[in-house]
């Protein structure tokens, strides 16, 4: 078995083409993604523009409060133009107007909802700074701050919880997501290797040696689990280093790549004995690699397909390694809380695997 | 010994191999020999266990091929037809793997490598890319890998198939030096004149049968059929129509016979008649060849069927 083993490594070490599928492709279209939606929480704050025509005593207060509120990128103006100059020019697409204590939100019939949104907070923070000035002055009439605190208690206490409870960044999905679903693509190169040796008449040559026939295909299954264990590392490795993306639990990470690796090559020794042209083994690996990433979630949050793909992503083994993978990597999974993950990719391996190995001896006879 | 009984093999419906029985002697170097399509790659490929057999048992040294038998195939080298080797590896890595799958110690890989280099003449190739060696180089690899674990029994099919007269002569010593090492030798081809310098018992297989078997000389004794070869025009020929169907060769035509000095005779009276000039008059033996093409109607260099 160490044979085959070796003699595939050294094999695919020369391999050019393998390179680019297992390492560059997943590389560019990691980068390519990350940069369109890596972004994308620091566009979700409201940009405001402010211009002050005419000040009061609150006004300072006023734009003091809305600098404090996170989701408002504020910035104040001085101009002589007027606010529909201003929008028209395109720069700035919404300005608030402070003329003494008339406050006018201009905006660009395009931002309507962030107009609203940012109306509701302009509205809000004037009421609040209404109400600290009412309670000052009934503290002032009656003497007691205490009692005055009880009065203007607010009834309601309102706090903002994401529905994602873990709150996963679009590079936390990207990075294994990419990695989850270039692993099958192993697969092709796996079934162009079997071919190979089937009409060059390795398999038939082999089969005159004293070994075992099942050294040939356990060895070199083995060989790809090896490259596709690297590849994982490697794509996640480069989503540290460049995006700062945590891998969480190293112990749980290592385990899920080599289950992950075990399923994909697994698959892809299936896929190797059962057709007999290259053609067909990338037609299905294709399915099979796009397909499972839609369905699985690898490309957008599973949480945003219809209803009847994500209870069709449980019969893919790319769901549930992506899924644990977001475990382990943004919240803070160990390998327990990913057990049933690992124990439904062991049985996508055996499964897989069972049914390669009642092939192979059609497979061998097809060899001579 | 080898001893082939009956054996028949058939892919789907087509009958390759009809009722072949052979006995091979140990040591014996046993030649192959019929065109591309006869069944030599079949019959070799029951032997060394690829593929079983519809009909009939293939012992070797007393075991039958039937039980797949790992004893067997430690004595086994198997020289298939096609160059098989890892084209994108170098030399040395080949014969490492064969090493390793034939079980050879990993204490004396080294050595038995080197000795398989120079046995094919590859030494100063050991680093070298399979890819970037000529054909012949790779032909003679294809036979060193089989050389490692020192096999008793060696199966050559058409080792010298498809490379230039030059390498051909390369790999033809190689083989030489391997049968003088005691070996048992099967070796088929379709070129006849290396079956009948190598071999001491030659098979003439066609269509998948066993059209004769013996040993070079004894099959030459017995097809004694004597021919004429004579330097004639072909505008000419019509006057020996009398004689038989004549083979074109390259210095004239040659007719066959029992009797090859009543047809010189004949020959001589008709040119005479006819005062025709003739430069050239022989008596010839046939070869191997022309025994297979006699008692088979088809030449060996037929080309056509794989
Ligand atoms: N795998 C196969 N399937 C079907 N027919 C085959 C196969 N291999 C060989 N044949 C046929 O069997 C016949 C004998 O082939 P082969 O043993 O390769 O002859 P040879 O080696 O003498 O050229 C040929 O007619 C060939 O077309
Ligand atoms: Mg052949």
């Amino acid at each position: 078995m160490s044979a085959h083993l070796s003699l595939e490594l050294k094999k695919m070490l020369r391999d050019k083409g393998l390179v680019f599928w297992t390492l560059l492709l997943p590389i560019f279209f990691i980068v390519i993604f990350a940069s369109i939606f890596g972004n994308q929480s620091n566009t979700t704050s409201l940009s405001l523009h402010v211009v002050v025509t005419e000040p009061t005593t609150l006004t300072a207060p006023f734009i003091e409060q809305l600098e404090y509120i996170d989701s408002i990128d504020l910035e104040q103006i001085e101009t002589t133009n007027s606010a529909t100059e201003l929008l028209e020019s395109g720069e700035i697409s919404t300005l608030l107007e402070m003329n003494g204590e008339q406050l006018t939100l201009h905006y660009d019939d395009s931002q309507q909802d962030t107009a609203g949104a940012l109306y509701g907070i302009v509205d809000n923070v004037s009421q609040h700074l209404h109400l600290q000035a009412s309670q000052q002055n009934v503290s002032n009439y009656v003497d007691d701050e205490a009692t005055t605190e009880e009065w203007f208690a607010a009834p309601f206490q309102l706090e903002a919880v994401s529905i994602n409870e873990q709150s996963v960044d679009a590079i936390t999905h990207i990075v294994p997501g990419y990695a989850v679903m270039f692993t099958f693509f192993i697969c092709i190169s796996m079934v162009s290797s079997f071919l190979k040796d089937l009409r060059q008449g390795m398999v038939s040559r082999l089969a005159t040696s004293p070994k075992h026939p099942l050294h040939y295909l356990l060895g070199k299954w083995l060989a790809f689990i090896v490259v596709v264990m690297l590849q994982i590392v490697i794509l996640l490795g480069f989503g540290w280093l460049v995006y700062d993306v945590q891998i969480g639990n190293l112990i749980a990470i290592f385990t899920l790549s080599l289950f992950l690796s075990m399923t994909a090559t697994a698959i892809g020794l299936l896929i190797s004995v059962a057709v007999r042209s290259e053609n067909s083994g990338i037609a299905i690996t294709q399915v099979l690699a796009l397909g499972g990433a839609i369905v699985s979630g690898l490309w957008m949050p599973i949480e945003f397909m219809p209803s009847f793909v994500q209870q069709a992503s449980v019969f893919f083994p790319q769901y549930w390694a992506h899924q644990a993978f977001l475990d382990v990597m943004a919240s803070s999974g160990t390998i327990l809380s990913i057990l049933p993950s690992l124990l439904i990719l062991l049985v996508f391996t055996t499964v897989c695997l069972a049914i390669a190995l009642f092939l192979y001896p059609r497979f061998l006879r097809d060899a001579a | 010994m080898i001893t082939i009984d009956q054996v028949s093999k058939s892919y789907g419906k087509k009958q390759v191999l009809h009722n072949v029985s052979l006995t091979i002697p140990e040591g014996s170097c046993f030649g192959l020999v019929g065109p591309n399509g006869a069944g030599k790659s079949t019959l070799l490929k029951l032997i060394t266990m690829i593929l079983s057999a519809d009909r009939g048992e293939i012992m070797i040294a007393g075991e039958s091929t039937q039980r797949n038998s790992v004893k067997i195939k430690r004595q086994l080298g198997y020289v298939p037809q096609e160059i098989c080797l890892e084209e994108t590896l170098t030399v040395e890595d080949n014969l490492k793997f064969f090493s390793q799958i034939y079980n050879v110690p990993s204490a004396i890989h080294k050595e038995r490598i080197n000795h398989v280099l120079k046995t094919i003449q590859l030494e100063d190739r050991r680093k070298t890319i399979v890819k970037q060696l000529s054909g012949g180089m790779q032909r003679r690899l294809n036979i060193g890998c089989t050389l490692l674990h020192d096999p008793m029994l060696l199966i050559m099919d058409e080792p010298t198939v498809g490379v230039d007269p030059n390498s051909r002569n390369e790999i033809y010593n190689v083989v030489k030096t391997l049968i003088k090492s005691n070996k048992t030798v099967i070796y088929s081809s379709h070129y006849m004149e290396e079956i009948e310098k190598l071999c001491d018992l030659v098979c003439f297989l066609n269509h998948g049968e066993v059209i004769d078997m013996d040993s070079p000389q004894t099959i030459k004794q017995n097809n004694t059929t004597k021919a004429v070869e004579v330097s004639l025009q072909t505008n000419d020929l019509k006057h020996f129509q009398h004689l038989g169907e004549p083979k074109e060769t390259k210095n004239g035509y040659v007719f066959s016979t029992d009797d090859p000095l009543r047809l010189i005779q004949q020959l001589t009276t008709t040119m005479k008649e006819q005062s025709l000039d003739v430069t050239h008059l022989q008596m010839v033996t046939p070869s191997l060849e022309d025994i297979y093409l006699q008692k088979t109607g088809q030449s060996l260099s037929e080309e056509g069927q794989s």
